[in-house]
């Protein structure tokens, strides 16, 4: 379960909304919008920020929220089974704990 | 051999920088294997070592099977490590290990042009044109004519006087074009395709067309012989066991491609002669000419 380098480039659908979370994404280079459904912006993505696991983290395999590339650059892109593995040595607080900032992230609270 | 990805490792800049400059240092020793054995030895292992390259399997194996004896390894390394450097992020931390060695790569190069022996060292030129110039044009059309493999001697040192003179990407430019044209091989360029489009064929089908196809027409019977759009079911063959038969003996079959329905074909065809002209009008309503 390596990762890869991808391009990404200005209006590219990283992922959508309802899509399964096969993989996660760290931003190398240039910037990518998260979107709701209403299609209103939930938050900007800079370089070398780990994005597209937030919902892992709630427990869900579909993505909530669209990421749309800005500005053309390059993603590392690695399979969410990584995300999945360490998630689930988690103790029943530190996922409660963790389940609040992913809400934040998502824009529900 | 590599193991999952290890992004708790990757997310550390520090990291980052590391490899980054590991794999600049290499990149340059590898552009003069034979004077930086010891060095590359070196920096391979301590790439091998890295957190962060294990996480990336490809690249990995890259620079495992990294060989000084072995040529072709050396040449797979190149694109990786372009790949990884401009990939990598380093906050300016690599920027001095960059330029130091973008200026002696740069000062070199019309020794690495005049030791132009192969289209191996052409390959070498393009990936160093690719580091002094991410997506540099030159490195591009190098790699383009690298894809036509050439290999004749003449075109070898046709790139070598083009790339010692001063408006060295005119040069290239012009040899490509020359060299597209006057390949057999691939799907159709230039003046052929504008015709076919010219007269209304569909893109979708001229991008389908070769010169293999064509290679017994002349511009004027693209221009001038009647086309025909055949469109049929594989039940029609049961009808008209000899349908694709009388095709060829009247016309040439430029391209062929499924059709949208299901069981269904669609051929492209010129036809060859007046005769021929009447035979496609009359034969089958799943002749259309292309008007």
């Amino acid at each position: 379960m390596s990762g890869s380098i991808e391009p990404i480039v200005q209006g590219q659908v990283i992922f959508d909304i309802g899509q399964n979370i096969d993989k996660c994404f760290i931003l190398q280079k240039g910037s990518i919008h998260i979107m709701n459904s209403k299609e209103e912006k939930v938050g900007g993505i800079g370089p070398n920020t780990m994005f597209g696991f937030t919902e892992l983290v709630k427990g869900k395999f579909e993505h909530s929220t669209k990421a749309i590339c800005v500005s053309s650059g390059t993603v590392v892109s690695f399979p969410s089974e990584i995300i999945k593995n360490k998630l689930e040595v988690y103790k029943e607080d530190s996922k409660s704990f963790l389940e609040t900032l992913a809400d934040q992230v998502l824009g529900k609270k | 051999m590599s193991s999952d990805f290890d992004f708790g490792n990757f997310l550390d800049l520090k990291n980052q920088v590391i490899l980054k400059i590991n794999c600049i240092k290499l990149f340059q020793c590898l552009c003069n294997p034979k004077k930086s054995q010891k060095d590359i030895s070196l920096i391979r292992d301590n790439i091998l070592e890295d957190p962060i390259s294990k996480s990336f399997s490809g690249f990995f194996d890259v620079i495992l099977n990294l060989k000084l004896d072995n040529k072709d390894s050396i040449l797979r390394a190149f694109p990786h490590l372009n790949l990884m450097i401009k990939t990598l992020n380093d906050n300016g931390e690599a920027d001095a290990e960059i330029l130091g060695t973008k200026q002696k790569l740069k000062e070199n190069l019309s020794d690495f042009y005049i030791r132009i022996m192969d289209k191996d060292d052409i390959w070498v030129i393009s990936q160093i044109h690719e580091f002094l110039e991410s997506e540099s044009d030159l490195a591009t059309i190098l790699t383009r004519i690298l894809d036509l493999e050439v290999s004749d001697m003449g075109i070898i040192s046709e790139v070598r006087d083009l790339l010692e003179n001063k408006n060295s990407l005119a040069g290239l430019e012009a040899l490509l074009k020359k060299l597209l044209s006057d390949e057999d091989r691939g799907f159709i360029t230039g003046e052929e395709r504008r015709i076919l489009l010219d007269r209304g064929v569909k893109e979708s089908f001229v991008n389908l067309i070769t010169k293999e196809s064509l290679k017994d027409l002349t511009p004027q019977n693209l221009l001038e012989d009647k086309l025909f759009l055949i469109s049929f079911s594989e039940e029609m063959l049961n009808d008209k066991p000899d349908f694709i038969e009388k095709i060829t003996e009247n016309g040439v079959i430029l391209t062929s491609t499924g059709a949208e329905s299901k069981d269904g074909f669609v051929f492209l065809v010129l036809s060859k002669n007046e005769m021929s002209n009447s035979f496609f009008e009359n034969y089958d309503q799943s002749i259309t000419e292309v008007i």
